[in-house]
C-alpha cells in the first residue's frame, strides 16, 4: 500500500449505532491521507447508504449475521463493498432492479429525479428507495452487485484525481 | 414546542415577521419520517399566514430517508399557501446535488422556491 492508499475492513454487528463508527473510521483514515473533502463526503455518504440498507434488509435470520464492510483506494480508484445475508429474496431483487437500471442509464440524475417525482406525487413515510440512486448521482459511484447463496454484496466504485 | 432535537440533528424555529426554520448537524435516524412529520405538523399551524425560510446550509449530512419527510413538508406548505424559500449551501457538493434536484421538481409549485446561497 503506498502512502496515498487506504484500506478499511470491518465486520459489523447490524445495529444502527454502528453507522457513526463506520463514518468516523472513513473520515479519519481518508483525512490522514489528505483526500479531498468532496471525496471523503461522497465516500461517507456511499458507505452510510449501503450499510443502512444492509442493516435494514439483511443479516438477521441468516447464517451471515454480521455485515462485512470494505473500503479500498488503489491506483486512483476507490472501491466500497458491503456484504450481508439477505432474509427475503425480494430485497435482493429490489437492489438488483435499481442497480441494473443504473448500469443501463447514462444519466443517474434522471433516475434520482424520477424517484423524487414519485415521492412528491405519492409521499410515503418511511423508506425513500433513493439511496442507490443517490450514490450514483450525488456520489458519482458506479454500482454493481454479486449474489451467492444468501450473501448479497453491493460494490460501489469511482475514480479520483 | 418550536424546536426539534434528536441525536445529532437540531431544527430551530425562529418566529418573527418571517419565520425561519434552521437545520443543524446530521440527520441520520433510521426512520426520520416518524420523528419529523409529527414535528412539521405541529409547527405548520404556528407558521400559517407568514412567509417561511427553511435554511439547510448548516446541515452537515442527511441520509436518503430524510428526503420523504422534507417532501411531505414541501407539499404541506404548498397546499397551505405558505410562501416558502428553501436555502442551501451551493458550495457544498452534496447539498448542491440534493437541492438542485429538489429545485427541479418544485418548479411548478406556486409557493415554494429553492435557492443556493
Amino acid at each position: 500500500m503506498n502512502n496515498h492508499e487506504v484500506q478499511i475492513s470491518l465486520s459489523i454487528t447490524p445495529t444502527w449505532t454502528i453507522l457513526k463508527e463506520v463514518q468516523k473510521k472513513i473520515e479519519d483514515f481518508m483525512n490522514k491521507k489528505r483526500f479531498s473533502t468532496e471525496l471523503i463526503e461522497a465516500s461517507i455518504m456511499c458507505a452510510s447508504e449501503l450499510v443502512e440498507n444492509a442493516i435494514k434488509y439483511g443479516s438477521a435470520g441468516t447464517d451471515q449475521d454480521n455485515i462485512k464492510f470494505d473500503l479500498k483506494t488503489e491506483n486512483g480508484r476507490i472501491v466500497i463493498k458491503v456484504s450481508n445475508g439477505v432474509k427475503d429474496e425480494r430485497d435482493f431483487l429490489n437492489v438488483k432492479e435499481r442497480v441494473d437500471k443504473l448500469k443501463k442509464s447514462k444519466n443517474p440524475a434522471e433516475l434520482y429525479m424520477e424517484r423524487l417525482k414519485e415521492l412528491m406525487e405519492s409521499p410515503k413515510p418511511g423508506e425513500s428507495q433513493l439511496g442507490l440512486y443517490r450514490i450514483a448521482y450525488e456520489g458519482e459511484f458506479k454500482l454493481d452487485y454479486t449474489f451467492q447463496g444468501v450473501l448479497l454484496t453491493v460494490i460501489a466504485e469511482r475514480g479520483y484525481s | 414546542m418550536s424546536n426539534f432535537k434528536d441525536n445529532n440533528l437540531e431544527i430551530i424555529l425562529e418566529e418573527g415577521a418571517k419565520n425561519i426554520l434552521s437545520w443543524y448537524g446530521k440527520s441520520e435516524a433510521r426512520d426520520p419520517s416518524s420523528l419529523l412529520i409529527p414535528y412539521f405538523k405541529e409547527i405548520l399551524n404556528k407558521i400559517k399566514g407568514k412567509e417561511l425560510i427553511i435554511k439547510f446550509e448548516q446541515l452537515k449530512y442527511m441520509n436518503s430517508s430524510t428526503v420523504p419527510p422534507i417532501i411531505q413538508l414541501i407539499k404541506d406548505l404548498e397546499d397551505s399557501g405558505i410562501d416558502s424559500t428553501i436555502t442551501y449551501d451551493k458550495n457544498s457538493k452534496w447539498q448542491l446535488a440534493s437541492f438542485k434536484a429538489l429545485d427541479t421538481i418544485v418548479r411548478a409549485m406556486k409557493h415554494i422556491t429553492v435557492v443556493g446561497v
